[in-house]
This record gives structure tokens, C-alpha cells and sequence, in this order.
């Protein structure tokens, strides 16, 4: 697991993911641990962004394609960037797979802009924020909501108010 | 320990004193004499009342506190355990449920002040003429008498008696031997004449911090506390004259102190310790993994040729084995848990209803699977309700069939192979096909021609019918319509079935059928499209192997004849969407086929590849992925690989 302390007040600290070009952030008090690609046992009749599930030391965990949910096409070829971040959403763990995972950085909380300061655009529901490092953007994601929703998102959506 | 959980032990205690106390009240209202039923019941309203209070559950406190009180006049023969009293123990006791499930959610406790009064009341009018509770038997006098001579006999001998009271400190480890050091010491003063506990108890260090010898001795009383004060871990002595004239001493104080003895030499004698049934989940779900994982170890050793290996091999197997077995039985609990709500439930029905039923229960110590326990007990209340509902006539019908006026229910359970056979019985009217054929017309679940040509017992099956019920009226205690599917559906979740036997105007009987345990079971392993699935041995009948021109086509679905019967197929290829589906027409190909029973419902999976039989541990697949249909859950398999488990009843 990737941790290098707690961070200290006022800061919060993130796994910063790659996605077709944009980069996210997680709390990294979310994520459980960061896997290498592994074999994903489909499933019958679920979601298509539903990738299925793996065996994560002996625990069944479903693993949601991030690219799928947002509605971008896969990737061409096997990427051997291409990671699993486990997260634990109510109680339950999940997998997302994403084309990379980054770094971990800390950034002070008054650096993230809430979508409610800006314009709020119709998905503005699945974004908590948008942090600023340096001059990069990173969007930070409300990852229950994209999980438990059955609702289409695409990626244009999450840009499209900033 | 956090607050919240002593919150969960008290709660899982305070249940089963309220179990206790229900058992008790139900027992004493037949036996109203039966004095050691009210001993019992008194000590567990006592211990109820003292863990509440530390708690600061003020209103199950308050409560309890009037019970005991009742209990107490019971005891003491000033009121008459009558129907009265009992009924108002009961309400108490349903109080005392609800307040405890208030406890448990966090909620504020509700006031009980109204039951608590009506408690006083009845002690009051009771109590009248005050008796005198002198409860001392023949025998008790009798001991006494020969304690008087025997003090004095000691004063003649220029000797005293004393009551010494010693308490332990409570930090103490090992109380026994404290005992034994103060016993020794007491025994070279002088004799000790009786002691509370006994001597046993004492050595054996089963009291609670404290205990009384009665010491007949020369020496003075401020001798004998300075000696045995000075023995470590002693909190205090007290000696004083023990006098049998005075209201006996040892009567009143010790009442308190014998209560505790009893109450830790049951604990004791229990041999149970408390677990968190999550700290028992994490133990099972690792010692599966063992299982796989000695599967998978098995199987790579397979090509090493290493005599050693092997045999260290076959003794892990074995301890494997062994622990899996052990810790499978972790999972059992007696069917009692279940059972314990019936007699109540029946007491009540014939209090409120002019039929007179006596419950039978057997079996009760039938062991099943903890999971199993917890959802059973809503199918079988409802079978139960049932039988007393619409099953069992009422006492002015039954005296014109010549029944006996007391109807009876049974309920019993048992294991048989690796199943658990529950039955409800009982000695009713039965269940009549006439009457569902009209009923079935009148809802409209099947045409009249077709009712004509089913069996009377596949017409008895329509009452498995979602929406289905034949009680005319519909009554507070069952016929909503929605039941006997709901129970069937309950039962088939479990892998289990239900099947009816009944006969008109002799009685019904309910069978259901329930497997041991659902953490592992015994699976087949198939491929299908490319990917590996479990289905359960369970609901497989047997494997054949059809060519295609075996296959025929009866309205657009594929069908075999297997054992004079047309049997569907089913192409999970396409059911699940895992390609492209087979191609049954084609000449000269053999396809495997599963023949699977689900209830009465039989069908024939198509499937690639058979792997073999397995033993395989169930996993959820989490909330996010609930209610998949087709699915029932997934495994690891040896190698690492997920499998899905089919979900039979689902699919055929």
C-alpha cells in the first residue's frame, strides 16, 4: 500500500490516476492498495463498464472498467501500465481499473474548488472537486456515486465545467 | 472494550434471560406450584435487573425490578401463580423484547411505568391477609436444631462460635488457593462447622469474591480476623457471634451470597465462552481458503517425486480435513434457538381463539447451519401459524368428527445424510383438493380443463402458488395471500425444498428439506464459453452425452427424451450471453449435457466441458453486484481463478 504518513491538517493527500489523457485524484484514505493488471472473471448479465471480478488474496472483488463507465473506448493492445486501485466503498471493496497510476501527492485543501463555486454542469453530482498542483488539474471523484448509479457518465461530462 | 460493545454483550445476555424468563412463565403456568421455577425465574430477572442498572437501562431496570418483586411474592407464597399474573408476566416480558431491541438499535427506551403500576397492583391485592412467608421447611428446622446443639455444646466447652466473612480481593487470581490458606488457618484455630459455598466450591474457587465459615474455636474473635488478615490478597475480615436464635444471619445475608454461587457455578458449569459471530466468520473463511489452497498444493506435488514430500503432504491433508470439519461444527447451532418461540406463539393463538392445541416438539437438538438458523424461523412461524389457522378445526367441529377436543401440532427435526429434515404436523382437517381446484378457478392461476388433468397431489402443490390462500377470512394470525410462496421461495434461497403430505380430515405435514451447512459444498465443475463455472451437486441428477440427432424441437425449444421424459435444454451459451450459442443441428456432434432439479422442475444445461467434482467455498459477490440473475455466487478455484457459482432454480 502506497502511504507515507497521515497528512497533516488542512492538507489532504492523493493517488493521482491517468484516464485517456486526464488525470484524477483519489483520496488516498479510500484506497486500499494499488494492483498490477490481473485476469478479471467475467460476469453475465451486469453493466457493461462491469469488467467482473478478481481474487484478491482469496477475497471476491468486482473491478469496474473506468473507461467503460465514462464511456471511452478501450485501449488498443495490452498496457502494462494499466493498474486495478482498490478502494472500499460502503463497507465493500472494489476495483477500478485505470491506464496508469501516477504518483501520490499532498496539496492543501483550500487548492480544491468544489463544483458548486463553479459553473455546475449536469454531472457536476459525480465530482467532488477539482484540485490545483502546480498548473495541472486534477479531478477528484465522488466514487460511491459512480459505482452505486446505474446512470451514464461520460468524460466530457466531467470536463465540461471547468 | 469500547461502550458499544459490553452495549452487544449485554444485549446477547439480557436475550437469554428473557428466553429463560419466557420458558419459565410458560412452564409455570402449568405446573403454578413448581417452586423452583420461580427460584429460577427470580434469579434471572435479578440478573437482568443488575446488568440493566449498570448499563443505565433505567426502564428495563425499573422493570425487572417489579418483576423480581412479583417473583418474590410468588415465591413466597403470597400470590397464586393464576392466568392473571401470568398473562401480565407475559405482557412484561414482551415489554421487556421491546425495550431490548430499543437498547439495540440505540434508541431511547420507552417508558414503562403503566406495566410497572399494574405489577404494584397486583402484589397489593394479593397481599391482603400477609401470611407470614416463613418458608423454612421441616428439613431446614431440623439442621438448625442440631447447629443450636452443637454451639452448645461448644460453650459448655468454654468455646465460641463465630461467623467469619471473608472477602477476597477482587484482583485476585487465584481465589482457591486464597480459600485453601484461609481454610488451613481457620483449621488451627479450630473447627469450621459449616462454610458457604461448601469446601468443595471453596477448593475449587467457584464463589465470588466472598465466602462464610461458621468456626467453632477457643480463641477470640479479634485473634482469628488479625491471623487471616494477614494472608495476602484478603480484603477484609469480619467476625462476629454466630447465634441461630438471632433472624439467623446466615439466612438473610447469605441469601444474596448463595444467589451469586449459583449463579457463577452455572456459568462455570456451562462451559461456554461468548465469540463475535464476525471473529467466528473470519476463522471459517480462512480455514476455506486452507482447503483450496491444500487442493492446489496437492495438485503441484503431484509430478515431484519425493517420498517425503509426500507423506508430509498426506499428514497436512489430513490435519486439513480435520480442522475443516472442526471449525464446520463452529457453524452449527442447535435448532432450539428456533423451536424456543413456539410455544408462546401457540399458547397465545389458543388464548385468543376457541381452539385448544398442544405443541410437540422433537428434535431440538438437531444441529444446522448458524446462517440456516437465523432465516428458517420465518417460514416455520408461518407453517406453525398455519396449521393453527386453517389446519386445526375448532373444538365444537372436532367434537362432531369424533377427534379428541386437544389438537395437536408437531414439530420436529432431524438429520438425515447430509440434509436436515424439519416437519410440521398437525392432526387438522387437511388439505382438500376440491377446494384449491375452486379456488385456483376463481384466482384464475390455472384453466379449469388443465386442473382436470393434474394429480391431486400436483393440485395440493398450487398452494406454493404465488397468490395463493384458502382461508375464507383473512385473520391477524395468517391468510395475507402472500405466504406459502414466500415460504417456499425462503426455502429454495437456502437450497432447500418443501413438499406436503396431507390427507383430508386426518391432518397435513409439511417436510422440509435443508442442507447441513452452505459455507462449502460440493460442486461441479463445467466450461462454458471459455470460462469456468460451479454448479451445485445439489441439483444435479446426472450427466449424458446427446449427439444431435437425440435433439428434437417442441415449439421453438430444443428437447431430449431422457428416461421417458421430454426434457428441456438449456443453452447457457446464450442464457448467460457467453457466445455464440451451439450449434445443435450440426450432424454427428456429442454434446455434453447437465441434467439439473430445481423444486419440480427439471431441465438439461448444455455445457462445453465437464472438469470434475470439487469441493468449493462460497463467496458473496458484495451489494454491488446483488441479485444477479443466474448467479448464486462465486469461489476460487485452486489455481487462483474466480468461478462463478450457477444459480440452478434460477436458470432451469
Amino acid at each position: 500500500m502506497v502511504k507515507e504518513g497521515s497528512p497533516a491538517k488542512g492538507e489532504i493527500q492523493l493517488v493521482v490516476f491517468n484516464l485517456h489523457g486526464e488525470e484524477f485524484g483519489i483520496d488516498i484514505g479510500q484506497v486500499k492498495e494499488v494492483l498490477k493488471y490481473t485476469q478479471v472473471t467475467h460476469i453475465p448479465h451486469t453493466a457493461e463498464y462491469v469488467e467482473g471480478v478478481i481474487n484478491l488474496r482469496g477475497e471476491v472483488v468486482p473491478v469496474v472498467n473506468l473507461r467503460n463507465r465514462f464511456g471511452i473506448p478501450d485501449q488498443e493492445g495490452e498496457d502494462l501500465n494499466q493498474r486495478i486501485i482498490i478502494i472500499e466503498v460502503e463497507g465493500d471493496l472494489v476495483g477500478l481499473i485505470v491506464d496508469s497510476v501516477t504518483e501520490v501527492i499532498r496539496m492543501p485543501v483550500r487548492s480544491v474548488e468544489s463544483p458548486s463555486d463553479t459553473v455546475a454542469g449536469s454531472k457536476s453530482e459525480f465530482v467532488e472537486g477539482v484540485g490545483k498542483y502546480d498548473d495541472r488539474l486534477l479531478i477528484i471523484l465522488k466514487l460511491e456515486k459512480i459505482i452505486t448509479t446505474e446512470e451514464r457518465i461520460s468524460l466530457s461530462d466531467l470536463q465540461d465545467w471547468y | 472494550m469500547s461502550l458499544a460493545e459490553y452495549k452487544d454483550i449485554f444485549v446477547s445476555e439480557a436475550k437469554e434471560y428473557l428466553k429463560t424468563l419466557n420458558n419459565c412463565v410458560l412452564d409455570l403456568e402449568k405446573d403454578p406450584e413448581n417452586v423452583n421455577l420461580v427460584e429460577e425465574m427470580f434469579r434471572a430477572a435479578h440478573s437482568l435487573k443488575g446488568m440493566a442498572g449498570t448499563m443505565g437501562f433505567d426502564q428495563i431496570a425499573s422493570l425487572t425490578h417489579q418483576m423480581e418483586s412479583v417473583f418474590d411474592e410468588v415465591r413466597n407464597q403470597k400470590i397464586k401463580a393464576e392466568k392473571r399474573v401470568i398473562n401480565l408476566l407475559f405482557e412484561s416480558l414482551d415489554l421487556l423484547e421491546k425495550l431490548l431491541s430499543q437498547v439495540e438499535e440505540g434508541e431511547e427506551e420507552e417508558d414503562v411505568s403503566d406495566l410497572a403500576i399494574k405489577l404494584g397492583r397486583i402484589m397489593e391485592t394479593e397481599s391482603g391477609e400477609e401470611k407470614e412467608g416463613e418458608e423454612g421447611t421441616a428439613e431446614k428446622e431440623e439442621e438448625r436444631e442440631k447447629e443450636k446443639e452443637e454451639i452448645k455444646r461448644a460453650k459448655e466447652k468454654g468455646e465460641e462460635v463465630y461467623l467469619v466473612t471473608v472477602k477476597v480481593d477482587e484482583e485476585c487470581l487465584l481465589k482457591s488457593v486464597r480459600a485453601y490458606m484461609v481454610v488451613k488457618e481457620v483449621r488451627a484455630l479450630g473447627s469450621i462447622l459449616k462454610s458457604i459455598p461448601g469446601e468443595e466450591d471453596l477448593e475449587a474457587g467457584t464463589f465470588a469474591d466472598s465466602f462464610q465459615m461458621v468456626v467453632q474455636t477457643s480463641f477470640q474473635a479479634d485473634d482469628i480476623k488479625s491471623k487471616l488478615e494477614g494472608i495476602s490478597e484478603i480484603e477484609k475480615v469480619t467476625v462476629e457471634a454466630y447465634e441461630t436464635e438471632t433472624p439467623e444471619p446466615s439466612k438473610k445475608k447469605p441469601s444474596l451470597l448463595e444467589e451469586q454461587q449459583k449463579e457463577l457455578l452455572k456459568k462455570t458449569s456451562e462451559k461456554i465462552i461468548r465469540v463475535e459471530t464476525d471473529k467466528l466468520d473470519a476463522l471459517i473463511g480462512l480455514v476455506g481458503e486452507l482447503v483450496v489452497n491444500r487442493t492446489r498444493v496437492l495438485e503441484l506435488s503431484k509430478n515431484i517425486k519425493d517420498s517425503e514430500l509426500k507423506n508430509s503432504l498426506e499428514q497436512l491433508d489430513l490435519i486439513t480435513t480435520n480442522l475443516q470439519n472442526a471449525v464446520m461444527k463452529l457453524r452449527m447451532v442447535p435448532i432450539k434457538q428456533v423451536f424456543d418461540r413456539f410455544p408462546r406463539l401457540v399458547r397465545d393463538f389458543s388464548q385468543s381463539k376457541s381452539k385448544k392445541v398442544n405443541l410437540v416438539i422433537e428434535g431440538e437438538e438437531t444441529e444446522l447451519d448458524r446462517s440456516i438458523v437465523n432465516v428458517i424461523g420465518e417460514p416455520l412461524v408461518h407453517l406453525v401459524r398455519n396449521a393453527m389457522d386453517h389446519g386445526i378445526e375448532r373444538s365444537s367441529d372436532r367434537k362432531h368428527l369424533n377427534k379428541k377436543d386437544l389438537a395437536t401440532i408437531k414439530l420436529s427435526a432431524r438429520h438425515e445424510g447430509s440434509h436436515v429434515i424439519i416437519e410440521v404436523e398437525d392432526d387438522g382437517c387437511g388439505i382438500d383438493p376440491r377446494k384449491i381446484k375452486t379456488k385456483a378457478t376463481e384466482k384464475g392461476l390455472k384453466a379449469p380443463q388443465d386442473l382436470e388433468k393434474m394429480s391431486d397431489d400436483e393440485i395440493i402443490k398450487l398452494i406454493f402458488h404465488n397468490g395463493f390462500s384458502t382461508s375464507e377470512e383473512v385473520t391477524d394470525v395468517s391468510g395475507r395471500g402472500v405466504g406459502m410462496d414466500a415460504v417456499k421461495s425462503t426455502i429454495e434461497a437456502l437450497h432447500g425444498e418443501i413438499n406436503v403430505d396431507t390427507r383430508v380430515g386426518k391432518g397435513s405435514r409439511f417436510i422440509i428439506k435443508l442442507p447441513l451447512t452452505l459455507a462449502i459444498i460440493k460442486a461441479m465443475l463445467v466450461k462454458i464459453g471459455g470460462d469456468t463455472f460451479a454448479i451445485p451437486v445439489e441439483s444435479i441428477r446426472e450427466n449424458v452425452y446427446v449427439s444431435s440427432k437425440d435433439i428434437n424441437t417442441v415449439q421453438h425449444q430444443k428437447v431430449i427424451s431422457f428416461r421417458e421424459e421430454i426434457l428441456r435444454l438449456v443453452s447457457l451459451r446464450s442464457n448467460l450471453r457467453l457466445g455464440e450459442a451451439e450449434k445443435l443441428s450440426e450432424n454427428g456432434v456429442v454434446h455434453s449435457v447437465i441434467v439439473v432439479e430445481a423444486g419440480d422442475r427439471k431441465a438439461g444445461f448444455l455445457v462445453d466441458e465437464l472438469i470434475g467434482q470439487q469441493e468449493i467455498v462460497i463467496k458473496s459477490l458484495g451489494k454491488i453486484l446483488e441479485g444477479l440473475k443466474g448467479i448464486a455466487g462465486a469461489t476460487v478455484l485452486a489455481n487462483g481463478e474466480v468461478a462463478l457459482i450457477l444459480d440452478v432454480s434460477s436458470l432451469v
